[in-house]
């Protein structure tokens, strides 16, 4: 039977009464309280209670089930926390940070005692040879392995194939010691008695050092691709009557930040002071080569050229002068070249205090960068462009970076040979 | 029909008077009812506007500690816990990382912090702030007009008289002035952000109710808070994120969208395989309690 409205009509008044006897309208507003239930005030919300700890396994080593330690349990344990270095650190602010870490003045370009040796060196058949040893690296070398896939900024949903070519550490390892190869000989044809004084050491180890910086411990581990060492320490680019009246200028200030940021911080740490190779003749290091696999910029790159100088420096100021604590009686100094695929970069650092601490001091020690010095420009292919795109291509050679290496192999030489001379005469005598 | 309707609609109230409604919906006697899986979803792709959020849960770091490292997402591909295919039209995309955003505010007096990287987050819609103060790192919410370099405060106190809101800054509600911007703020104090922390979105202060601050929502709600509440002052970055539309189905399908079956293969009750929501059971009521009267002899 359809439902009308008449009918509707006279059966709401007897679902009126019925309703009316109830008694529900009153039952949902004033609901009598319940006593098991608090009523609670909304100031805090209700944190979630702790899951309940799970049974323990039935085999004691089940790896499912593994529970890393607490750092009371591991080994090396120590209440006062350290900041550690590493290689891998990265610096947030570049190169600002690292000068207020190491309290370092800056200076841009090569120091003046570098600068006259520019040209001073000779190389036959320069270019020629500069040019074998970038192709050797980049296109003869017959090593095929998966390299990493690539991605272009300009068209970044383009897909390419996967290459076999040669990994870049192999690259760059071909290419700094070709150059290194070509200076040295450039540098004994000048200065013969180089070859017994000097050496060249691949990846030393056992290098690190620790020092207090403002109420913080902080420990170096510095790692190193190659170095090259000689038997008298090398001379100063700034001497010591001149430190005083240089150092000047101001260091910047980064004022949230402390310089130690990046660093890791740990309570399970060792500390350790020693250079990795003090047991040869010629222990006093000259330049410190560093190989940049990675894809950081190049300022990073060199702040982590001054921090590793600075690292190499002090460990070997508290072994000449045990127990310093601010001014050295002389200045130290030391070089770093930076390789990487296409471009050289120098850092010369020269340590004149141990005191990091105080920014406003008489005597602050002195940095020189020169970055970014462009050898060749290499143009990976972009297919979407057209045919001439397809291929890499490798132009414009630049020999710049080459003659500034050359200067820097080729820094005392000269003291080194008239040393060797006078001690070759002592034993005539 | 009517007599069946009426007798359908007695017979409730008559369970209902005569049992009391306190049973019904006394919740110990529905708890039964929520370990299982009860309601039928309908999944609708909500036509999500362009720089859309990928679907998926991110994995925690194991220690549970705050870093700044980025870390894997998990896309869902559509399917449940179970493992099953519960929404054909998601799956694909490329490989996100997801990076821990920090909506905290420390209880601090007062602390500087500065901003050292600005890039878009690949699974919100809101830009990230690298910030950094002492030796702590975090990642905030970045506001609108925010560069590398900018100095940020935040502070706890309440002066008596307002403060100049600068863009970035945090402060108490009951510290900022009656029509400031606002985002990133507590429900209750100590807590945590909660609201507005999504591209482009903005809170008001409208006026102060005796004890409480009443802010208008991008939802045009009016909501009352404690004036000890934190809140940022600006706008969220990347609002115009809704308006760019999709440029078309290959869009769509590299970022993670799959297609709709079309009028040929169109499912009906029919054809495929039999998917049906899983039973519940409800706990019925008590019975009724009806009065017993004893006779007695007299």
């Amino acid at each position: 039977m359809r439902i009308t409205r008449q009918l509707f009509v006279s059966r709401k008044s007897r679902i009126k009464l019925l309703l009316d006897n109830l008694t529900y309208k009153d039952l949902p507003l004033n609901a009598p309280a319940l006593s098991d239930v608090d009523i609670v005030k909304v100031n805090e919300r209700k944190k979630h209670e702790e899951k309940q700890q799970s049974l323990p396994p039935e085999l004691a080593d089940d790896p499912r089930f593994y529970v890393p330690l607490k750092h009371e349990e591991r080994k090396n344990y120590r209440q006062v926390p350290a900041f550690l270095y590493n290689n891998k650190c990265r610096f947030i602010e570049g190169t600002k940070q690292a000068c207020v870490l190491t309290k370092s003045l800056r200076f841009d370009g090569l120091p003046e005692n570098v600068q006259q040796l520019v040209d001073k060196f000779e190389v036959p058949n320069e270019s020629r040879l500069v040019q074998k040893a970038i192709l050797k690296s980049q296109l003869w070398d017959s090593a095929k392995e998966l390299l990493p896939r690539r991605k272009d900024p300009e068209y970044p949903n383009f897909k390419f194939n996967r290459e076999y070519g040669i990994p870049l550490e192999k690259k760059l390892n071909m290419l700094s010691f070709d150059f290194f190869r070509i200076a040295e000989t450039a540098v004994a044809a000048k200065y013969p008695q180089t070859t017994k004084t000097r050496r060249m050491i691949f990846n030393p180890s056992g290098m690190a050092t620790f020092f207090k910086y403002n109420e913080s411990l902080l420990s170096f581990y510095v790692g190193i691709n190659a170095v090259i060492t000689s038997r008298s320490m090398l001379s100063p680019f700034v001497p010591e009557e001149q430190v005083e009246s240089k150092s000047s200028g101001s260091i910047p200030s980064i004022y949230p930040i402390s310089p130690t940021i990046d660093f890791f911080k740990t309570h399970n740490y060792n500390l350790k002071n020693s250079i990795g190779f003090s047991e040869i003749s010629s222990k006093f290091p000259h330049t410190l080569i560093l190989l940049n696999d990675n894809d950081w910029s190049e300022d990073e790159r060199q702040a982590r050229a001054l921090v590793t100088a600075m690292g190499v420096l002090l460990a070997q100021a508290k072994k000449t002068f045990p127990g310093i604590k601010a001014r050295l009686p002389a200045p130290m100094a030391v070089q770093v070249v930076n390789v990487s695929e296409t471009a050289l970069n120098f850092t010369y650092f020269q340590l004149n205090t141990v005191d990091f601490d105080n920014t406003e001091d008489n005597v602050k020690n002195f940095v020189w960068f020169d970055t970014n010095n462009v050898l060749f420009d290499k143009l990976m292919p972009q297919p979407w462009k057209g045919d001439e795109f397809k291929r890499t291509r490798i132009e414009s050679l630049d020999l710049d970076g080459f003659k500034k290496l050359l200067a820097t192999v080729g820094y005392c030489a000269d003291l080194e040979e008239s040393l060797t001379q006078f001690h070759d005469k002592l034993i005539e005598l | 029909m009517a007599a069946s309707m009426f007798k359908q609609t007695f017979c409730f109230l008559k369970n209902a008077a005569t049992s009391s409604f306190a049973n019904v919906f006394c919740s110990s006697e529905r708890s039964f009812t929520l370990y299982t899986y009860r309601a039928r979803r309908r999944f609708k792709t909500v036509r999500r506007r362009y720089n859309y959020v990928p679907m998926g849960r991110p994995e925690t770091p194991p220690d549970g500690k705050y870093t700044t490292e980025p870390l894997r997402f998990i896309r869902s591909g559509g399917r449940d816990l179970n493992g099953k295919v519960v929404n054909a039209k998601i799956g694909g995309g490329p490989k996100v990382s997801w990076f821990m955003r920090d909506s905290n505010y420390p209880e601090v007096g007062e602390r500087d912090e500065k901003v050292l990287r600005v890039h878009p987050d690949p699974v919100r819609t809101a830009h990230l702030a690298l910030v950094g103060s002492g030796n702590h790192k975090r990642y905030i919410i970045a506001h609108q007009n925010v560069k590398e370099g900018d100095v940020i405060t935040t502070s706890c106190q309440i002066p008596p008289i307002p403060v100049r809101a600068v863009e970035g800054n945090a402060h108490p509600l009951g510290a900022l002035p009656i029509g400031t911007i606002v985002h990133n703020i507590e429900k209750i104090p100590g807590e945590g952000g909660r609201i507005c922390k999504a591209g482009g979105s903005s809170a008001l202060i409208l006026r102060t109710l005796g004890d409480k601050v009443v802010l208008r929502l991008p939802s045009k709600h009016e909501m009352a808070l404690d004036p000890k509440c934190m809140a940022t002052v600006g706008q969220v970055s990347n609002s115009g994120h809704d308006a760019i539309p999709w440029k078309g189905v290959g869009e769509k399908m590299s970022s993670g969208y799959r297609p709709r079956t079309g009028w040929r293969h169109r499912k009906t009750g029919y054809h495929g395989r039999k998917i049906k929501p899983k039973r519940t059971f409800i706990v019925k009521p008590t019975p009724p309690k009806y009065e017993t009267f004893k006779l007695s002899g007299v």
